[in-house]
């Protein structure tokens, strides 16, 4: 059974592709949504940068906190990995120079 | 006489006449047909779609152009058909000796168990209905316990495709406490609950639930409480406003324990009778049904094959509201 996970995370429905809310997570998103009267997509966001409670997104928010997206966190991923590779090369380079 | 193979025919007659009768004693037991949508398709994988819409009916003026209706399309999922079977093996000795009361014992167990198998398959959809997204199904294998909105089945806490609103199916009693024990409360409550149900667009939707769903373990409970004469457990006079509006009671033995082997007893539910169908989907490609025989080789035995096709989902959930009857 699969269910419509680019529907359901482009809605704040879902936490990541293949990946359903917990009940806890669940709750906080419409604590947020509720409390604070913010789309749930932007509720979304919050919970997935870990920030669970009321009191956790006052705190968040005193801090100008802004958290970051799926489509960051995937773009920031792929650097990532770029950047993994790259620099085990460019080690390589520099001791093969020292050798010569 | 013993069978030779020749007799391929006779025996393969003889079994299937077996099993015919056995399998229609198992489906008469067979409770999950009952509320599970358990009709054949030809398709391998199966597209639901929840439509929330259809939300046009106003008032029109003389000669005006009636509104259209929008269909607003809801949350979709789809399920994927998957094979199960297995084989019963007619022995050289069987047929050398014409020992056709053990034959006949084959099938009707083999068909047995392949009915008892879907029957629990399809009752641990709803008891595994509680907690996280998926559990290990009877057959070794991830099943899906969610609703097409990505939330467990038994929520309070369902959304939709279109605002921002919430909706419930958990039984609660009236004092707003989840999972409550098998009682007369909750169930007023929920048959509250179910009239009082509104669709994303705001419309009242009332959901009948004239279906109480039970273990084998709350049997007498059950029927005490919807269709004693009075209010179960007072002394007063009153008539049991219940008794008639709860028209159905579902004893359910695969309720008493999951799959999983989990005491599940006091878990119990109630449904829609004419809507249960629009939650609980179990679609097959093919019914349980034996084949024609074929002889192994090494042992000469004839085996027969009996295999189905089906799969499980939940659709729209509020036609089924649940309760673990642990508080």
């Amino acid at each position: 059974m699969s269910l419509d996970y680019t529907k359901l995370v482009s809605q704040g429905r879902a936490k990541a592709p293949n990946v359903c809310w917990s009940e806890v997570e669940l709750e906080a998103l419409l604590a947020l949504e509720r409390e604070f009267k913010i789309p749930r997509i932007a509720a979304a966001d919050y919970i997935r940068n870990g920030i669970i409670t009321i009191e956790d997104y006052k705190k968040a928010q005193d801090a100008k906190f802004i958290p970051k997206t799926l489509d960051q966190a995937d773009t920031d991923k792929l650097s990532e990995l770029k950047a993994r590779g790259e620099a085990v090369v460019k080690k390589a380079r520099k001791t093969k120079k020292e050798t010569k | 006489m013993a069978l030779t193979t020749a007799d391929y025919t006779t025996l393969t007659q003889k079994l299937n006449e077996w099993y015919n009768e056995s399998a229609v004693e198992k489906v008469q037991s067979w409770i999950g047909k009952d509320l599970f949508d358990v009709s054949e398709t030809n398709w391998q994988t199966y597209n639901y779609l929840i439509l929330n819409g259809l939300a046009k009916f106003d008032r029109v003026a003389e000669g005006a152009q009636l509104p259209v209706a929008s269909s607003v399309e809801g949350d979709s999922v789809s399920a994927t058909q998957r094979r199960f079977g297995g084989r019963i093996s007619v022995t050289k000795d069987m047929r050398m000796f014409e020992r056709y009361d053990q034959m006949q014992e084959l099938v009707r167990s083999g068909v047995d168990y392949a009915f008892d198998r879907i029957d629990q398959s399809q009752a641990d959809l709803l008891l595994n209905g509680f907690t996280s997204t998926s559990y290990t199904d009877l057959y070794g294998y991830s099943q899906s316990n969610t609703s097409p909105d990505g939330v467990v089945f038994f929520s309070a806490s369902h959304s939709n495709n279109q605002n921002a609103t919430t909706a419930t199916n958990l039984i609660v009693n009236s004092a707003a406490t989840a999972n409550p024990a098998l009682a007369r409360d909750p169930i007023v409550t929920t048959r509250k609950a179910g009239m009082v149900h509104k669709d994303p667009n705001g419309t009242n939707r009332p959901i009948t639930m004239n279906t109480l769903v039970v273990s084998a373990t709350n049997e007498d409970l059950a029927e005490r409480t919807v269709y004693s004469s009075g209010v179960v457990g007072t002394p007063n006079v009153d008539l049991n406003p219940l008794k008639g509006k709860v028209s159905h009671i579902k004893v359910w033995s695969r309720l008493d324990t999951s799959g999983q082997g989990a005491d599940t007893s006091a878990y119990w539910f109630m449904a829609d009778s004419r809507n249960v169908g629009k939650t609980l989907k179990s679609p097959f490609a093919q019914k349980p049904q034996m084949g024609d025989s074929a002889m192994v080789h090494d042992s000469l035995n004839w085996e027969y094959p009996i295999d189905a096709y089906y799969t499980m989902f939940i659709g729209q959930p509020y036609n089924v509201f649940g309760s673990k009857g642990t508080s």
